[in-house]
């Protein structure tokens, strides 16, 4: 080993890329770093944008303007013309859109609700995105529902990708939990449950801060849709990202599926449930709503499935129920009701109970969830006779 | 974090550049600002990864401490073996403790059905644990065979193995290239007008090239339909793990000249070569010559007798392949290219190729490289024999339906063989950078960025459920 090893290792000599002389330099670096400061200017300039114009979900508007991980920005009212999550998600072009227009209003508190409080609430609603209406008008989310179907005060303490944390981190404090409501619903997608959310650290807090500013870049959106009217007029096919699949509905149309959302529910599930449930006590009633996977729901309806799933989608959703229901909780499993319920519109042609590009259930499906719910509590009185009835239920009213 | 990330671009380096050039040149503070900012890059990933690569640096800088501390041969080499084995232990955990249970069960299972099953466990494999602990080794081997010196401070030391420009994919540029850059470093408009241009051309390789040809090799990941599906599918293979790879290795370069670093070229278009000899001082130089000096001459190189040799080449390469990747397929391209090598070398000067005219010699080297990707892209040994076999015509030959696929895809990959066959690796690139240049520069990147935002699926999205 006497030779230095550079001799041998930089025996390529050195790199043939020279600069033509130092004033010359300086000039291509110059137009260089300011070609790329304007573009980086620009980007930062345009989030001053409408913010319908920057996002076409209102929930990842939500997401991404509140306090991470806690609850959405408060006093907030958004209305937008939007489309789904997969369509981001599967890098779909924008004929898969199911353009609908949707609303966005939160209270004080951060949450999606047009007034009341929790303090004062009948029925305490936490859960994940399907519970705070990701994809749904004000009026239209499960709260607003069940609140018009049984005149009760609901008060919507639900946020994104959130299962039993938030509930827990609301009743940590013994005042809350003295004034505990008498029923306490907690729902979820399958692929939610058994989620567990990461801590903030200081690290993490600057990466999701960075990803905050970087996720509603005007730039990437300019550059998403003119690559997708470029794709489109160039006649090129249709290659769902990320593990998203275009499915074909009996009564035509596509249907846009997340096949990646068979993780099955982990069982510490049924430890988080429990730990809510003492935590509560026997005065208030506690209600699992567990909702199903669009994939477990839809996947064997649709034709022509493109990219096909790697394998079937699995589910953990009815063991979870029963196993739930052994420990004494009171479950209302949708499994079984959302899949019969698409299979016969499927076979009827009639509207699906989930939206065709979005990984969320429309109102439809909200619809038939609070009428099961219902019926599992027999909700139209409140249990023990006692709730604080009142005639102004959260959410404003129909549109329709 | 990736160089070809939004985050990347428009947060991480203009912030860490700006405040780079803010700070005095003299002193230790820029490199102190290198060292954390790299442990951010890192850390973008998962933050736990970053205490064991501190850990790991931790332990191989005691050891390059006591080693250049003592004058006792038995207890320098203790030391070393401390490092080697500290470095070995953790890439053997994250990177092949899965595949070893894996391939023992399976063994176990065979000649003992009832055997009892070893544990596999599920490890999130660390990014770049394979370069940073090879980087590492390098030093503190060069340590002791006294042919260094030691880092002077611990930021020096731990600057260099997190230094975020080549942390991730390389090269692996040694302690011995860098040390004296560590120390002291000249920047220049001009060493960063040439690393702007490096960064320009490696990110458009990545992003115009290899990215868009990605998609046509899909047709690798299921059994075989025909051959010339599998042939466009390993041909669009080839271009992308050598655009990708040598646009990284590019960008890295031209990152490290913005900090007033040079590193060496790690690839020289490696597909122009003429003999797989020739191939691997071209192909991935600084992995290939980490092997040489490492293992191979160690090994007693070709200094112990023809068989010796074979012998010492075989188990390079094999070891080779087994870096890039935990599972048996990389083991048989491992193989594959020491087969070749040692042919090569047994044929000498008569060897049956070089009796061909140049450019037939490179289409012979470039065809065995190619055939050798086959193991090296599919899942599993299966499939890559499937996918041999119809390529050589021995399976369906197919029926390709050219007008359903993406012709922009088999134009990039036509033009991506073009330029790999006819143009010069970009550290070769005969340029004057002058004003006018910055005009294809901007160009270039701002198409790339074009692509790279248009392309990316919000990566906010995968936390929000």
């Amino acid at each position: 080993m006497a030779e230095p090893l550079e001799d041998r290792y930089f025996g390529r000599g050195p790199s043939r890329v020279a600069v033509a002389g130092p004033r010359q330099a300086r000039a291509f670096l110059l137009a260089v770093a300011a070609v790329w400061a304007a573009l980086i200017a620009g980007d930062l300039a345009g989030r001053l944008l409408p913010a319908s114009w920057l996002y076409n979900r209102g929930m990842d508007y939500l997401v991404l303007h509140g306090d991470p991980g806690r609850s959405y920005p408060a006093s907030l009212h958004l209305e937008l013309d939007e489309c789904g999550d997969l369509l981001r998600i599967g890098r779909l072009p924008p004929r898969f859109c199911e353009q609908r227009r949707a609303s966005y209003t939160t209270d004080e508190r951060g949450y999606r609700n047009a007034g009341g409080s929790p303090a004062t609430a009948d029925v305490l609603v936490f859960g994940d995105s399907f519970m705070a209406g990701g994809g749904l008008s004000d009026h239209q989310t499960f709260t607003a529902q069940f609140a018009r179907r049984t005149g009760l005060k609901v008060y919507n303490h639900s946020y994104s990708g959130s299962f039993m944390e938030m509930a827990w981190a609301y009743f940590a404090s013994a005042d809350r939990l003295a004034g505990a409501p008498l029923r306490v619903i907690v729902g979820a997608v399958e692929k939610t449950l058994g989620e567990k959310r990461k801590e903030p650290s200081a690290l993490r807090s600057v990466s999701r801060w960075a990803r905050r500013l970087l996720d509603a870049s005007p730039l990437a959106l300019a550059s998403r849709a003119s690559l997708g009217v470029l794709r489109e007029s160039l006649r090129l096919p249709v290659e769902p990202a990320n593990g998203v699949s275009i499915g074909r509905l009996a009564r035509g149309g596509t249907m846009v599926l997340d096949l990646r959302a068979r993780r099955p529910a982990q069982m510490t599930v049924i430890d988080d449930v429990m730990k809510l449930r003492s935590m509560l006590g026997s005065r208030t009633e506690l209600v699992m709503l567990l909702v199903p996977n669009k994939a477990d729901v839809y996947a064997t309806l649709l034709s022509d499935l493109t990219p096909p799933p790697a394998a079937p989608p699995e589910s953990r959703l009815d063991a979870l129920a029963a196993a739930l229901a052994a420990h004494g909780v009171k479950v209302v499993n949708l499994r079984p009701l959302m899949r019969a319920e698409a299979a016969r519109r499927e076979k009827a042609g009639n509207r699906p109970t989930y939206w065709l590009d979005d990984s969320h259930w429309n109102e439809a499906g909200v619809a038939l969830a609070v009428d099961e719910v219902v019926r599992a509590i027999g909700a139209s009185t409140p249990p023990e006779g006692g709730g604080r009835r009142a005639a102004a239920a959260s959410g404003p009213a129909p549109a329709d | 974090m990736l160089f070809n990330s939004h985050e990347f671009i428009f947060l991480f380096l203009p912030i860490v550049l700006a405040s780079y050039y803010a700070l005095p040149e003299q002193g230790l503070s820029r490199l102190v600002l290198l060292t954390l900012a790299s442990y951010v890059f890192y850390g973008w990933w998962n933050p736990a990864f970053v205490l064991l690569m501190f850990a790991s640096s931790a332990v191989d800088y005691v050891a390059g401490r006591l080693m250049s501390a003592s004058d006792d041969e038995r207890q320098r080499r203790r030391v070393l073996l401390v490092s080697i084995c500290s470095n070995l232990g953790l890439l053997g955990f994250f990177k092949y403790a899965g595949f070893l249970a894996t391939s023992i069960n399976g063994v176990l299972g065979a000649v003992w059905p009832a055997a009892p099953h070893l544990p596999v466990l599920a490890v999130t494999l660390p990014v770049g644990i394979s370069f940073y602990t090879f980087k590492a080794m390098s030093y503190t081997i060069d340590l002791y065979r006294r042919v260094v010196k030691p880092a002077p401070t611990p930021w020096h030391f731990f600057g260099w193995v997190a230094l975020f420009p080549e942390l991730v994919a390389g090269p692996i540029v040694r302690w011995s290239q860098m040390r004296e850059q560590l120390l002291q470093r000249e920047h220049s408009v001009a060493q960063a007008a040439r690393g702007a241009w490096f960064v320009a051309i490696g990110l458009a390789k990545k992003v115009l090239v290899a990215d868009t040809v990605a998609p046509l090799t899909a047709a690798l990941d299921h059994a075989p339909t025909g051959a010339l599906d599998s042939w466009v599918a390993i041909l669009a293979y080839a271009v992308q793990i050598y655009f990708d790879f040598s646009g990284y290795s590019d960008m890295a370069i031209g990152l490290g000249l913005m900090l007033g670093f040079e590193f060496p070229p790690n690839f020289d278009s490696p597909y122009q070569s003429r003999s797989i000899t020739e191939f691997w001082r071209r192909w991935h130089i600084s992995l290939s010559t980490w092997l040489r000096d490492y293992l191979y001459i160690p090994l007693g190189g070709n200094r112990r007798g023809t068989w010796m040799t074979y012998r010492n080449l075989m188990i390079t390469m094999l070891l080779g392949g087994l870096w890039h990747g935990a599972s048996w397929t990389f083991v048989v391209w491992g193989a594959w290219h020491g087969l070749l090598l040692s042919l090569e070398r047994a044929f000498g000067l008569s060897h049956p190729l070089r009796r061909l005219p140049p450019p037939l010699q490179t289409a012979a080297t470039f065809f065995l490289v190619v055939l050798g990707w086959v193991p090296f892209r599919v899942a599993d040994i299966g499939l890559a024999g499937a996918h041999l076999a119809t390529l050589l015509g021995f399976g369906e030959h197919g029926s390709l339906a050219l007008g359903a696929l993406p012709w922009p895809q088999l134009a990039m990959t036509a033009a991506g063989l073009a330029i790999a066959f006819l143009a010069r690796e970009t550290w070769h690139m005969e340029v004057r950078l002058q004003a006018a240049y910055a005009i294809p520069v901007c160009a270039l990147l701002l198409l790339s960025l074009f692509f790279l935002l248009g392309g990316s699926a919000s990566p906010f999205l995968y936390f929000q459920f």
